[in-house]
């Protein structure tokens, strides 16, 4: 694997179903990414997109295939060892936010660190806070901000680890333009600022066209693989 | 089935682990409802019929009325079901082994009066005619010659007639005549109340063909409603019959004829009691359920209302589970509930047999009024637990299901932490505490299960203790199983008989050693003092002269003198006078050691006390005598005096099998006059007693902590679904088992310990006034039951942890 591939994957395969009824999600499906890529994987409803990142998140297990990350084969991992990994190597960015709502801004941001027991660097969060525009809101509850917000603190729980990887499933699909394209400026600038790995799932070529690189499914195979710059 | 019921049912498939634990928890509630009410039934049924095999069918007793009358009650049939009556037909002399019964009364008994007296046939058949007779297991056992069925009797009957008033009061007894009759036995009965009375007759039973006017009637009148009786009694009271009436109190009591507190009205208000604790965690449960339901289902009815769905409508839809639930669990809980009882009856019935006694018999006995109170008593339930999730379903708002907005309304201060408590508790365990803080009333549901349960843990282990100790205090003396002596009093046995009695026991086999005792008075001629007399027989008899250097027959004829400051010596005699006759007794031994240590079982720190206090015998002197020297002295036996301690009499067994002498001994000894003491088969049937209670109160207590337990499940689980999201969440950020285990134990340990603690609280408090209760009467410890508080707080803890860890969803 080349020095700067920061995700690998190697003919995956996710079948749902028996014999008698099957559906292939995924077929056979192989890419690399780049440290500091920001990709976008762009298909229909069904196309496979979801369920590519959710094997990229290790939330899913492949039929066949695999995934490194880091050099690390995410599927070979034991539940517990897979778990830690998520939390310091993986940031996940969800539709409709999944923020705890018995947590505040501030809780649910540091959340991955406590649950690795590491000590947060108070600079670095008022930095990340400051960037996701949070200041005034830290101690509020979820159901005390708007969508947009909402998202933002999602983002923030996503990047406080610095992970290898964020994935980005239809981030802004629950919000209206404006926080949609915050949102998505959000992300270019973490990409820039930290040099974050983005992988973001998106149904809108809009927004998939702001990536560097965008990778079309179609019926679980990559149809079309195109890296802006080489255009 | 329309779209609203459709709805339902699917709803409770769709959920089939939570509708399966919900209807577990009625079915359970429902037998155990049932299974009270069919018990309190049965056992009221077999009392009932125990009343009227041990004191007849009969709610009112005239002792002597005229045939008259009799007619007249049998007119009254508004309120009067039958009417029994008797006449005495006649008296005759008949010699047996017991001295003091030396005649037979011939008793007439009508249809209704054989049928509905406390006729208990023990062999054989009723008299179908004036010339057939049934006689008592008394009398054939006290026979000079052996009598069986089918053989005659030829008495001479001295017929009499009474010179009655109008109103039926007794003037005079004249003799009628006598005619020779020969009567054939065709049953043999056990002894009546009648003969057991009766102070020199046996009682003969024979067909009342017709009445005859000269003769009083005795009158059994059966009520059609019972509860008419004290008012038809008191009508009766008012007339001249008043001095001649009884009631059957036994039979009325279980009748339910008595507004006032008894036995029977005790044993409902502990079933009403019990019902009470079911039904109300029953409704717990129940509600629990339809709430989580709704819960779970809040977006499908916002999605109902926004289509055009009524209040009304999603009223029944949350209604039609409730009639879904009732129309499964309803039938298969009576089924089961009533099922052992009657299953249980016999098992049930011979335990309780021994104890009760008199040919007590378990009925299983079932009414529609039991099986409908359990009907309604569910339906109730379950629709008093429908009446808030209703209201809660007919509030879900259309527009936050199209938002899809589906987040929970929380407050900072309802999940503020201090940072002291965030850094001890750690992450996982903080999520826990926050998480419990946010959702009390969700829980509260299985608080009150867990605290009910404790509270129950800690009344029942108390309320056995106290029963087992009082057991084990239940007394047994030394040395001896089976203690006979007189009842004091009007009716007590003639002392000539006892003696008789006790000669009779002698022969029988299962005695290992025995002692008599016989204490009366004389008085000492020279001065007039009162003299004590003790006359002895038997092993500790023996023992005492063996220790005076002498033996039984040195004693035949003389006597001991048991004195401090004696005033004979030895060999001179005693002058005494006892009912007018004069005794002289020699004295062969004087002595200061007291029979009253051999004769009791007196441990020796006892021993010490008493003679410490100087009271381990009297000052006064006392003679002691072999009771073979009593048998020929005309004894007074203190009859006609109210001073008890002027005589007594008893025979003090050691048997090797109790029971069985105890059975022997009941066939010839008068068991009105006199008592038997197994105090072996006191304990047994304490012991026996005391087992049952156990079972039941903690049979009660399992399947009431079974309902209690479904409840516990299902609100977990349920809790569980609606964080689904929550724990996805947790896990995709990395959360891993050890941390989800961690934080789930803490959650059930902080909702579990609040419970136990009020439960705990609660149930000493309880407790404690259960125990200044009992000890009011009984000489007991407060007791503290730790160990099954502690299992109760382990097992409550466990099974909390369990129900998490099932409906933890993997991923």
């Amino acid at each position: 694997m080349k020095e700067n591939v920061i995700l690998k994957c190697e003919n995956l395969t996710k079948i749902y179903g028996n014999e008698n009824a099957k559906t292939i999600a995924l077929d056979n499906v192989s890419f690399t990414v780049e440290k500091g890529q920001f990709v976008s994987i762009i298909g229909a409803s069904g196309s496979g997109k979801s369920t590519l990142l959710h094997l990229l998140g290790g939330v899913d297990k492949p039929t066949s295939g695999s995934v490194l990350i880091n050099n690390t084969d995410l599927h070979k991992l034991t539940e517990d060892n897979l778990a830690t990994f998520r939390r310091r190597e993986i940031g996940i960015i969800y539709q409709f936010y999944n923020l705890l709502p018995i947590m505040n801004v501030k809780e649910n941001i540091v959340l991955p660190c406590q649950l690795d027991k590491r000590k947060v660097d108070e600079k670095e969060l008022n930095d990340l806070i400051h960037t996701l525009g949070l200041e005034d809101r830290i101690t509020h509850l979820p159901n005390q901000l708007s969508g947009g917000q909402q998202q933002r603190v999602a983002i923030g729980r996503a990047l406080i680890n610095h992970p290898a990887l964020i994935l980005a499933d239809e981030p802004t699909g629950n919000l209206d333009s404006k926080s949609s394209e915050e949102i998505i400026e959000l992300l270019k600038v973490s990409n820039r600022k930290y040099n974050q790995t983005i992988l973001l799932v998106t149904h809108d070529e809009k927004i998939a066209k702001q990536a560097d690189r965008i990778i079309t499914i179609q019926d679980g195979k990559i149809s079309q693989d195109i890296i802006k710059n080489e255009e | 089935m329309n779209i609203l019921g459709m709805l339902a049912w699917k709803n409770l498939k769709r959920n089939r682990k939570r509708t399966t634990a919900t209807m577990i928890g009625i079915i359970v509630s429902v037998a155990l409802i049932s299974f009270i009410f069919t018990l309190i039934c049965s056992f009221q049924s077999s009392m009932i019929e125990a009343a009227k095999r041990n004191r007849g069918n009969y709610h009112i007793h005239i002792n002597q009325t005229t045939t008259e009358k009799a007619i007249e009650f049998n007119q009254m049939q508004d309120r009067i079901e039958k009417v029994g009556i008797s006449q005495t037909i006649g008296a005759a002399d008949y010699k047996t082994q017991l001295y003091a019964k030396q005649g037979i009364r011939i008793e007439g008994y009508d249809e209704t009066s054989l049928l509905n007296r406390d006729i208990r046939l023990i062999e054989g058949r009723m008299p179908r005619n004036e010339k057939e007779i049934v006689i008592s297991n008394y009398l054939v056992n006290n026979m000079n010659e052996p009598i069986k069925i089918g053989d005659t009797l030829t008495l001479e009957v001295q017929k009499v007639k009474l010179t009655v008033s109008d109103e039926g009061k007794r003037e005079d007894l004249e003799p009628d005549g006598v005619e020779t009759i020969t009567y054939t036995i065709t049953g043999i009965m056990k002894q009546t109340a009648q003969e057991a009375g009766s102070s020199n007759s046996y009682i003969a039973i024979t067909k009342l063909e017709r009445m005859t006017k000269r003769r009083p009637c005795e009158v059994t009148i059966l009520l059609k409603n019972p509860k008419d009786e004290g008012i038809f009694y008191q009508e009766l009271s008012n007339s001249s019959m008043q001095n001649r009436l009884s009631e059957n109190t036994e039979l009325l009591l279980w009748q339910g004829a008595t507004n006032e507190m008894n036995e029977k009205s005790q044993i409902e208000l502990i079933a009403a009691m019990s019902t009470l604790i079911v039904v109300s965690i029953t409704i717990v449960l129940i509600r629990n359920s339809f709430q989580i339901s709704i819960s779970e289902r809040m977006k499908e009815f916002g999605t109902l209302i926004s289509i055009g769905a009524t209040a009304k409508q999603i009223r029944k839809i949350v209604l039609a589970e409730g009639v879904i639930y009732v129309i499964i669990s309803i039938p298969i809980g009576l089924i089961l509930g009533v099922g052992v009882v009657f299953f249980s009856a016999n098992g049930i019935g011979n335990a309780l047999e021994e104890m009760l006694g008199n040919d007590w018999i378990m009925q299983f006995s079932i009414n529609g009024i039991s099986i409908l109170a359990t009907v309604v008593l569910t339906i109730l339930s379950i629709f008093i637990s429908c009446i808030k999730p209703i209201k809660e379903a007919q509030k879900a708002s259309p527009i936050e299901t199209i938002r899809q907005n589906t987040e929970i309304a929380i407050k900072n201060k309802d999940v503020k932490i201090s940072k002291w408590k965030s850094k001890l508790l750690g992450i996982e365990r903080e999520i826990a505490y926050k998480n419990i803080k946010r959702n009390k009333r969700k829980y509260r549901s299985t608080t009150i299960s867990i605290s009910i349960i404790m509270i129950l843990v800690i009344l029942v282990s108390s309320i056995i203790q106290y029963v087992f100790t009082m057991v084990n205090d239940v007394y047994i003396p030394t040395g001896r199983n089976i203690d006979v002596g007189i009842i004091h009093g009007y009716g007590q046995e003639e002392t000539s008989t006892i003696f008789k009695s006790f000669d009779r026991i002698k022969q029988l086999d299962n005695i290992i050693d025995y002692s008599i005792n016989v204490h009366f008075e004389g008085k000492i001629k020279e001065n007039s003092q009162i003299l004590w007399i003790y006359a002895y027989e038997g092993k500790t008899y023996e023992e005492y002269l063996k220790r005076l250097g002498l033996k039984y027959e040195d004693t035949i004829n003389a006597g001991i003198l048991l004195s401090k400051n004696p005033s004979k010596k030895e060999g001179e005699v005693f002058n005494i006078i006892i009912k007018d006759k004069e005794y002289q007794i020699p004295i062969i031994k004087i002595t200061n050691l007291d029979p009253y240590i051999a004769m009791t079982d007196l441990d020796s720190a006892k021993i010490e006390k008493l003679k410490e206090n100087n009271n381990y015998y009297s000052n006064t002197e006392r003679l002691i005598i072999p009771n073979d020297m009593a048998k020929n002295i005309d004894i007074d036996d203190g009859k006609n005096s109210n001073i008890y301690g002027h005589f007594d009499m008893d025979m003090r067994i050691n048997s090797s099998n109790p029971n069985q002498l105890e059975r022997e001994i009941g066939q010839f000894i008068n068991l009105d006059k006199m008592v038997v003491n197994n105090y072996t088969k006191q304990k047994e049937d304490a012991q026996r007693l005391s087992i049952i209670m156990s079972i039941f109160l903690y049979g009660l207590l399992l399947v009431i902590s079974l309902i209690g337990i479904t409840n516990i499940y299902n609100t977990i689980t349920a809790s569980m679904s609606l964080r689904k999201r929550e724990f996805e969440t947790l896990r995709a950020i990395g959360m891993s088992n050890k941390q989800f285990n961690k934080m789930f134990s803490f959650e059930s340990l902080l909702y579990s310990t609040k419970s136990l603690i009020i439960g705990t609280i609660l149930g000493i408090v309880l407790s404690y006034g259960i125990y200044i209760i009992i000890s009011a009467n009984q000489a007991i410890q407060y007791y503290f039951p730790i160990v099954q508080m502690i299992v109760m707080m382990v097992l409550t803890v466990m099974v909390i942890y369990i129900s998490t860890k099932v409906a933890q969803q993997k991923r």
